[in-house]
This record gives C-alpha cells, structure tokens and sequence, in this order.
C-alpha cells in the first residue's frame, strides 16, 4: 500500500522536476552550463538515493509492523516476510552506500550543493515521508477512536516514516540556502492547511450535524462515528501547518512563492470554499421556503447543510487568517495580488454566467411550456439554482472587477500591460468566443432539426434555449472583454520600436558580465568567444553598447584588439 | 559522528534480523475445531492444501457444494488470512477474516487486501460452513 502511495505521489511530481530540469538546461543561452555529464549523473544518483530511501523505510517498516500483525489462520507468510527481509537487509545498506557517497560529494565540490537533483531529492524525500508518516498516524488515530483498537503496524509505519522525516528535515535545514528550502516548507504548508481545513470542515459539520438534526426521523443509517474519523484528520493535520507554515514559512523571506502560497492559495480558496458553502446553504433554503423541496422532512431536505455550514465557518477564519498575514506582509501592488484578483473575478465571472445561462433557460421553459408531460427536475429549483449563482458570482465579481479597475483608472501602464491582465483579457475573450460559435452552430442545429420534423412553431424555440442562453451569456462577456483589452490598447504608450542588430557576436578577453550587460542593453543575442592569442583589453560595457548601436546590420561582431574595438556588420551568407 | 551514525545503522539492520527472527518462527494458531473459527481454518487450510474432499466435509449439506466444485473454483497463488473477529447467535455464526492476496509476485507486488465473512451454522453438534463469498462457488443457484 504504502509503495503505492508513493508510486502515485512520486509519479506527479518526477514529470515536473523533468519539465523544470529540460527547461533550465536547454532554456539556458549562454550554452556553458549547457547539458553536461554532471547533470545526468546526479539525475540518476538521486533518484537511485530516492528509490533506495523508500525501499529501505518500507522494508522496515513492514518488518517491524509484522511483530505487532495477528498470526496467519491460513496461507503462507512467506512472501510477505521475504519482502520485507530483503528491502531492510540489503535497502537499508544499499541507502546508506549511496547516500555517504553523495555526502562526501556535497562537501567536496559546491556546484553539487547548488545542483537541481539535490535541491529536488531535498525537497520530495521529506515531503514523501511527510505523507507517509501522515497516512500512518492518520490509521493510528482513526483505529483509536472509531475501532477502540490499536494498530500496532500503523504505530511501527508512523514511527520509522517519522524518523526518515526529521532526518531529511534536519539534512535540508543545513545543507539548502533559506530560497531553496522555501519549496518544501510551501509544499508542506499546503499539505498542511488543506488537511487542516479538510478535518475541521468534516468535524465541525458532524458536529453541527449531530446537534441540530434529528436522526429520530432519518432511517438510514450513516457511516459510522463521523466525527471520530474528521477528528483523527485533524489530529494529522495540524502538527504539519505548525511546523511548515507557523513555525518556518510563515517567518520566511518574503518571495514571489511566499505571496503566491499565502494570496491566490491562502487568501482565494479559502473565500472560494466559504463562498461555496454559503450558495450550497443559500439554495436549499430559498428551494425549502419557496421551491419544490424533494422531502418535506427537514432533516433530509437539509441533511448537507450542517457541512455547508462548516465550509463557510472554516473558509471565513481561514480567509481572515490569510487576510491579516497578507496586509501584515505590507507588500506593494505586484503580479501575485493580480493573479488573485483576476483568479478571483474570473470564477466569480464564471459562476454568475453560469447563473445567467440557468435563469434564461428556466425563463423559456416557464414562457413555452413543453408540449408533452416532463418528468424530471423542477423548472422552480433550476430557476432559484440560476438566482443563487446569481447572486453570489455577481457580487463578487463586482467586488474584484472594481478593486481592479481602481488600480487601472490612472492608465498605470504597468498594470494595463501586466501579463496576468493579458492573460486574463485573452482568455475571457477567447474562450467566450469560442463557446459562442459552438453554441451558435449547436442552437441551429437543434432548431432546423426541430422545424424539419415538426414544423416551425413555439416549440423550435424552446429546443434551442440552451444553446441560445448560452450564446447570451459568452457573447457578452466575450464582446465586454474584446472592449476592455481596447480600451486598455488605446491607453498604453505606443512602444518605441526596436533599432539594432538582433545578433552581436564579442571576441575579446573572457568576461562572466559583459554578455548578459550587453543582451539587457541592447536586446540582442550575444555570445562571447575569447582571443586565443590573448592580445585583448578588459571590456567596457558602455563602449560595446555604444559600437553595437552605432551598426547599422543585422548582426555584428565586435572584436576587441590592442588598438581598441572594431566592428564587423555580419549577414548569412 | 561517522561512527554514530554507523552504530546507529548497524542498531537498525540488527533490530531487523532479529524482527525477521522472531516473525518467521512465530507458529500458525491451532484454534479448536470446535469453534466457528475452527471450523474457517481448517476449511481453509485445506483448500489451500488442495485437500478438497477434506474441505467439502467442512461444508454444510445446504450450501449444495461438493469437492469438484471447490476444485473447480478459483484459488489464489499466495494469500495471507487473518483472523478479524467472529460472532456467534446461536447455532449461527458469522466469521470475519482479512485476507492479502497475490504476494508472491516479486518483491515490489503488495499485494491487495479485503474483508471476507463466513458464515457458519451449528449442525448435529458440528459447525458446518454455509456460504462465503470467497473461496466458495454458490453451488445451489447454479445446480437449479
């Protein structure tokens, strides 16, 4: 079970490190740190150290967990026992070879210290016996309180998966710079507050669940002590958040990671999940007093409330957290607190054309009624689920698109320019483009349809209600997009075009700066090949910009001599 | 501090062997044959064992099943069974065991676990086994 996990853990995140790891070796212009041997080696040394670290703790952990196991009625334990025998006895020496010779590797040359593979097996290794060591007291915990029993080969998991953890924890702490561990402490952070929220959200709606319904009147019987399984995912949780978030991250350096765990992740879920909960309460009450409710029973008509009611609890305190730690952080308007915003007015935008798009609908089943009974949902409730939408993406949409356009109102071009302002605009526009055509071709498919086989009466219309409504609300948030991103065009400054070669090649002495001072000033490509002859003086930024600019070719090669610069225009043959 | 930590790993492999040890000369329970579980075991065993004339004279008369439907029926390579907990009514007794198939696949198969209950009824003083979703076909339905 537990390889499982981590084959499933370890299967999301090896694609990433391979995406980040091809982007920083042939995303790399200057071409010295290109793809070396080096980075190949220390790829498969960590992941081999990362291999052998799981095999060694499973095999441990299995081994002592069968001392606590109940004997076998029947069938062999043979396998099991083997299994377990050969991952600790030859896993755990395997580890430790691999990993002596990767510490003595870490202290003898720099560059491995600084390497991605480390800083990648630094930050999964703690993180998988993180979940791990989460699972197992999780199983610990749960056996305690709902079974009144005690897992003896959860204790053995929870222990050897704890251990593996504070080593890993400690071995970070001391061998990664503050900005490279900042990975792992927001990762866990995470972990942390999501099963935090996820257990108080399940423990206070049990609780609420049990104090306020009646359970007299309910003759199904529910899973079995609720409120035992919400507290041990509790119990999971909060240790984690204290340690990643309290005690470590919430005191970190302030980086583009930081905002980015605290605003869009802290700050936009946990509105999202209260925001959720009040629609989910919001309609079963407006369907309870004035639409067609399923049961008259109370009880069962309001049987998820009590965990609706907790989403909006929990998500409130724990957007007032994020809140205060936000404004605590006093940072001035950047890219993070955009991506909030824009994330935020765009599913509110999402949820109120959703609304739109019901409430039309149920306007044209209420205006032609269907020509044959209709058995299914309530025209009512689809009508009053439109209006909850409604109500709630409204108002929230407001709320962002106007903090937004407060800070767009001066033409700051920083913000009209901004690439989540962009993104935003583009895809609102595009993809409301798109389901406008489609609805368009859906809607006449559907009406031409209906006219050849019945003829052209009211019912034609009411076929294509859906495609039409739909039509409604994408082509206007489409058309009022295309607008805004025209406006925001008409706004900006007209960009100074861009003169200069698009290619400088320097021959001359070796110089780690110069290459990339010249690219930031010019906007050209630049590589930097030395004089083998060794007849060439320092550079001078300032001289090179100044010789590039002056050429009036594509591409230009500046050779530094004894005498001075000399410029050569260049062109493909 | 090499040497700690070589002690220290020398500590672990050590409580290792030492589990693996006591775990592999922990002796199978005989529960007596006078018990529901008794009774779960040795049917088991000797399905297992392949002893189905064996097994069929565990069955009770009205699950319908002989021995060449339980040589007929599927059995798994390995499984590991283990007693959860047993509850007796009367002359009628459900018995529950956790079972992990399919461990002998290599060292990186762990197999798959599930929760199987036996029932189990008291005939002429004996318990026979009744049905069991698992390890035994549902002869009656299919005989008419």
């Amino acid at each position: 079970m537990v390889i499982g996990l981590i084959f499933s853990l370890f299967s999301i995140a090896l694609p990433i490190a391979l995406v980040v790891w091809a982007v920083r070796q042939f995303g790399s212009r200057t071409g010295s740190r290109g793809m070396d041997a080096h980075s190949i080696r220390r790829f498969f040394q960590y992941l081999l150290l990362f291999g052998l670290m799981v095999v060694a703790a499973v095999g441990l952990s299995d081994l002592l967990g069968m001392l606590f196991q109940k004997p076998s009625l029947a069938g062999d334990d043979n396998s099991t026992l083997a299994r377990a025998l050969t991952f600790s006895l030859f896993g755990i020496p395997m580890f430790v070879l691999v990993a002596a010779w990767s510490r003595r590797r870490l202290q003898q040359d720099p560059d491995e210290a600084r390497s991605l593979g480390w800083a990648f097996y630094a930050t999964v290794a703690p993180l998988t016996a993180l979940v791990v060591a989460m699972t197992a007291l999780h199983g610990l915990v749960s056996a305690a309180l709902v079974d009144h029993r005690f897992d003896g080969s959860a204790l053995t998991q929870l222990v050897v998966w704890f251990a593996v953890w504070l080593v890993h924890w400690t071995m970070a702490s001391r061998m990664l710079d503050d900005d490279r561990r900042q990975g792992q402490l927001v990762l866990g952070s995470l972990i942390g507050l999501g099963t935090t929220i996820a257990g108080l959200v399940a423990l206070l709606g049990a609780s609420l669940d049990a104090l306020l319904v009646d359970r007299a009147s309910t003759l199904l019987v529910q899973q079995q002590q609720p409120l035992a399984q919400a507290a041990a995912t509790v119990v999971v949780g909060v240790p984690v958040w204290v340690v990643y978030w309290l005690r470590n991250l919430s005191r970190a350096r302030r980086t583009p990671l930081w905002f980015g765990c605290v605003l869009p992740v802290g700050v936009g879920g946990s509105l999202v999940l209260a925001v959720v909960g009040a629609s989910v309460v919001l309609y079963q009450l407006l369907v309870w007093l004035i639409g067609e409710p399923a049961s008259t029973q109370a009880a069962q008509h309001f049987e998820g409330a009590p965990t609706a009611g907790a989403c909006v609890i929990v998500g409130a305190v724990s957007w007032w957290y994020h809140r205060q730690v936000f404004t605590g952080a006093t940072p001035a308007r950047m890219e993070v607190t955009r991506v909030y915003e824009y994330l935020m007015a765009g599913i509110a935008l999402l949820a109120a054309a959703v609304g739109v798009t019901m409430v039309v609908v149920a306007l044209v089943e209420s205006l032609v009624p269907a020509a044959a009974v209709e058995v299914g949902t309530s025209l009512v409730n689809s009508l009053l689920s439109g209006v909850t939408l409604l109500l709630v993406g409204g108002p929230l949409w407001l709320v962002f698109w106007s903090r937004i356009g407060r800070a767009t109102r001066d033409g700051d071009p920083e913000e009209l320019a901004s690439p989540t302002r962009r993104i935003y605009l583009f895809v609102l526009f595009g993809l409301g483009g798109v389901a406008a055509v489609v609805a368009v071709l859906v809607a006449a498919f559907l009406g031409i349809q209906k006219a050849l086989r019945d003829g052209f009466d009211a019912q034609v219309v009411r076929e294509m209600r859906i495609p039409v409504a739909i039509l409604l609300a994408t082509g206007a948030i489409s058309g009022y997009h295309w607008l805004v991103y025209r406006h925001d065009q008409s706004q900006l400054p007209v960009a100074a075009p861009q003169h200069g070669p698009r290619y400088v090649l320097l021959v001359g002495a070796p110089d780690g700066v110069v290459c990339g001072a010249v690219e930031r000033l010019t906007g050209a490509r630049v590589d930097l090949w030395v004089r083998a002859d060794g007849l060439a003086g320092p550079w001078a930024v300032d001289d090179v910009v100044a010789a590039v600019s002056q050429s009036g070719a594509d591409a230009v090669a500046v050779v530094a001599g004894p005498a001075g610069l000399e410029t050569i225009g260049m062109q493909r043959p | 501090m090499n040497r700690v930590l070589a002690i220290f790993v020398g500590a672990v492999v050590l409580l290792a062997i030492l589990a693996g040890v006591v775990v592999a000369n922990r002796a199978t329970p005989d529960l007596s044959p006078g018990t529901p579980e008794g009774v779960v075991q040795e049917y088991l065993k000797a399905v297992f064992a392949g002893d189905y004339p064996a097994a069929a004279g565990l069955l009770s008369p009205s699950s319908g099943c002989g021995a060449s439907d339980l040589a007929a029926g599927y059995v798994p390579a390995s499984a590991r069974i283990v007693l959860d907990h047993s509850a007796v009514n009367g002359d009628h007794a459900v018995v529950t065991v956790n079972v992990t198939e399919g461990t002998g696949g290599g060292p990186f198969d762990s197999g798959y676990s599930h929760t199987e209950r036996i029932t189990v009824q008291r005939e002429g003083g004996a318990w026979k086994i009744t049905g069991s979703p698992w390890l035994l076909p549902s002869c009656v339905s299919t005989k008419g």
